[in-house]
């Protein structure tokens, strides 16, 4: 006997295209703007923690303003909506991304490496 | 309902507020019916020749005309592009102010050195310069934020429903050209059977077609 | 607008074929005429992309069915210099042919070539396609099923074969066979919401042809709702779906206006008519939401073609008056 949440995939499968489609866009984003925080944070002269601390503000700033400007705005403007009980069940996130934890914490991890690259650059070439 | 085995799924749909179930059965069961009779046809078995022209002609009318009102995705790409040049230029504007700073500060740093005097700290970066920093890259933030493709849904029902309600209208990315991986239903090759294709019938039906549309025009 | 090349041309209605065979010129024109197989001359000459080998073969099916006999000769002409001998351009070249035959006399020719290719090799499958379909275009539908069989007996995961067979019984009235073919299908690819309201309208044919109002009967509409429910649910906003499913549950009220007896020792049971009369105004409410949505040309309910949304307007417009009486 499949269990319930094989019966409930069967039911309504995922769309893996979209799910690496959907990913992929947010990983982009993630790493472009991790290098770019990399630059101010050079250029303010952080070190250590505070450096750190910079990048985890502004890569939550990121994910926030990624889903106040391409997540939020579709959940009005669906016409299906109206219909489909998805958008109540687990808030708009989930009809583009599989779990809400994973959408608000891989940008920490993802862009990580080319934050720590820039920083370093800009540190360098500012207070050289 | 009586046998849970024999359902496979159990689909619930809202009709009207109130729930109810409506068991639906993927269990293949092979029995043969006899049936030879007359073929009712649907409108799908012969949409290829049935084809009502005019209708196609205003669609492609009204598409061209409805385009105007709406806010080309294309002037999106504009806005994000041109927001995320200006935050750049602050940024760089930023990074020179930096340098230049601590260039004079350590310029400063070597004369009091050498005029003997007290030893300034190294003093932190001006306020106006962090300021500046901070404001570019939310600018940029906002603008590469902007210029991300849109989502697709992942619920396997609202990407299909999307796929036949919106067509290539949904799946444009932010050039406003349909994305290249965009193929329609993925399954209609199933139905089109583009390896048995019956050339000759297709031609036939073509020429016949061409007739009807002078005959139309006359 | 026309239609993407990239995408099967097949099921176009005409309108759009024609757009896409007046492509050809400039699609010829702008692409270059050779391209280069080996890797280092691929640095020097232009850079070859799979999208342009699908634009030919599109373009070649629908060039042949406007009769731009050159422009498809032309596009088989470079498939052949980049693929040389491959089995599906030497498929591309034997519809060229049949294309153009004249007789019934050429048309034997093209399918003894066939038979030679398919005696060196036969599990050749774009040939072996090729010549089903021309058996089934000579009207010889006995020899284009049982070579369908042999196909799938070498080959049972093909669900375009598979597809083709529900096809061609269908084509002779053969529905429980068609149906066990749909089935196949839907083994193969259980996802799709086509194949699914495919299956539907199968099952809804045979349940009415066969004139019958027993338990078969029942029990074969009871089909036709699930598999077109199933679609709807694998699909919002199906059309093709949401008109199924109206005409099953119209004609189960109709039918249940005349005293019809419940047997209930069936594996599926139909649904009880409050069930069936909800289906039916969901199906109702649904249609007339894209009817409106779709001739308003609204945004993002423009993907509908025009000619289903016409048919469901005339079902609509159909059950307007019958609605009044009740």
């Amino acid at each position: 006997m499949p269990s319930q949440q094989e019966l409930d995939f069967q039911i309504s499968p995922l769309v893996q295209e979209s799910l690496v489609h959907n990913t992929r866009t947010l990983h982009n984003l993630q790493s472009l703007t991790a290098s770019l925080f990399g630059v101010g944070a050079g250029i303010l002269g952080l070190e250590s923690y505070s450096g750190f601390l910079f990048y985890l503000v502004f890569s939550l700033i990121t994910t926030l303003l990624f889903y106040a400007l391409r997540i939020a705005p579709t959940a009005i403007s669906s016409p299906s909506s109206s219909s489909s009980s998805t958008t109540s069940k687990g808030g708009v996130l989930s009809r583009y991304f599989r779990s809400p934890l994973d959408f608000w914490t891989a940008g920490l991890t993802n862009g990580l490496a080319g934050f720590i690259l820039t920083w370093t650059l800009f540190y360098g070439l500012v207070r050289a | 309902m009586k046998e849970p085995s024999t359902w496979d799924r159990v689909l619930e749909m809202r009709i009207g507020g109130e729930s109810f179930r409506l068991s639906a059965c993927t269990q293949l069961d092979r029995c043969g019916y006899g049936t030879i009779g007359m073929w009712p046809l649907l409108p799908w078995h012969f949409s290829e020749c049935s084809q009502p022209v005019g209708i196609v002609v205003t669609r492609s009318i009204s598409k061209s005309t409805a385009k105007g009102i709406y806010p080309n995705s294309s002037t999106m790409t504009l806005i994000s592009k041109s927001i995320t040049g200006f935050g750049s230029l602050l940024l760089a504007h930023a990074c020179y102010s930096a340098q230049e700073h601590s260039a004079l500060q350590s310029f400063r740093a070597a004369t009091s050195a050498a005029l003997t005097l007290t030893p300034t700290a190294a003093t932190s970066l001006p306020m106006d310069i962090a300021i500046e920093t901070a404001v570019a890259i939310l600018v940029i933030l906002v603008g590469l934020v902007l210029g991300t493709s849109p989502m697709r849904p992942i619920q396997w029902r609202e990407w299909a429903g999307k796929i036949e309600r919106e067509g290539e209208d949904g799946f444009k990315d932010n050039n406003g050209q349909v994305n290249r991986d965009y193929l329609g239903n993925p399954f209609a090759y199933i139905e089109g059977r583009p390896n048995f294709v019956d050339i000759r019938k297709q031609r036939n039906e073509f020429t016949e077609w061409v007739k009807g549309q002078g005959q139309e025009q006359k | 607008m026309a239609p993407s090349l990239i995408r099967s041309p097949v099921q176009l209605p005409p309108a759009e074929a024609l757009a896409l065979s007046q492509q050809a010129p400039v699609v010829l024109q702008t692409s270059p005429s050779t391209v280069s197989s080996s890797a280092l001359g691929s640095l020097f000459s232009a850079t070859e992309k799979p999208e342009l080998w699908i634009q030919y073969e599109n373009l070649i099916l629908s060039c042949l069915r406007t009769g731009d006999d050159r422009a498809a000769q032309e596009c088989y002409d470079r498939l052949a210099a980049r693929f040389g001998n491959n089995d599906r351009v030497k498929a591309l070249g034997g519809l060229i042919k049949e294309a153009q035959a004249q007789n019934n006399g050429e048309l034997e020719k093209v399918l003894k070539e066939y038979d030679q290719m398919l005696e060196e090799n036969n599990t050749n499958l774009p040939i072996m396609k090729r010549r089903i379909a021309l058996l089934r275009s000579m009207g010889r539908l006995s020899d284009a099923g049982s070579a369908l069989v042999q196909l799938l007996d070498f080959s049972p995961t093909d669900s375009e074969a598979w597809s083709e067979l529900s096809d061609l019984y269908f084509s002779q009235g053969l529905y429980p066979q068609a149906i066990y073919a749909m089935e196949e299908v839907l083994i193969l690819a259980p996802n799709a919401w086509n194949v699914h309201a495919r299956l539907g309208e199968l099952q809804y044919m045979a349940a009415t042809a066969s004139g019958a109002t027993g338990a078969p009967y029942q029990k074969q509409m009871a089909e036709a709702i699930k598999r077109f429910s199933r679609s709807i649910e694998l699909c919002d906003n199906y059309l093709r779906g949401y008109y199924g499913l109206k005409l099953v549950t119209k004609r189960l009220l109709k039918d249940n206006a005349k005293p019809a007896k419940q047997s209930d020792d069936e594996d599926f049971p139909l649904p009880d008519s409050n069930t069936i009369e909800r289906l039916n105004e969901l199906a109702t409410a649904k249609l007339a939401e894209i009817v409106r949505h779709s001739s308003g040309q609204d945004r993002g309910w423009r993907g509908y073609d025009a000619a289903e949304v016409a048919a469901a307007r005339e079902l609509l417009s159909e059950d307007a008056p019958s609605g009044m009486e009740r």
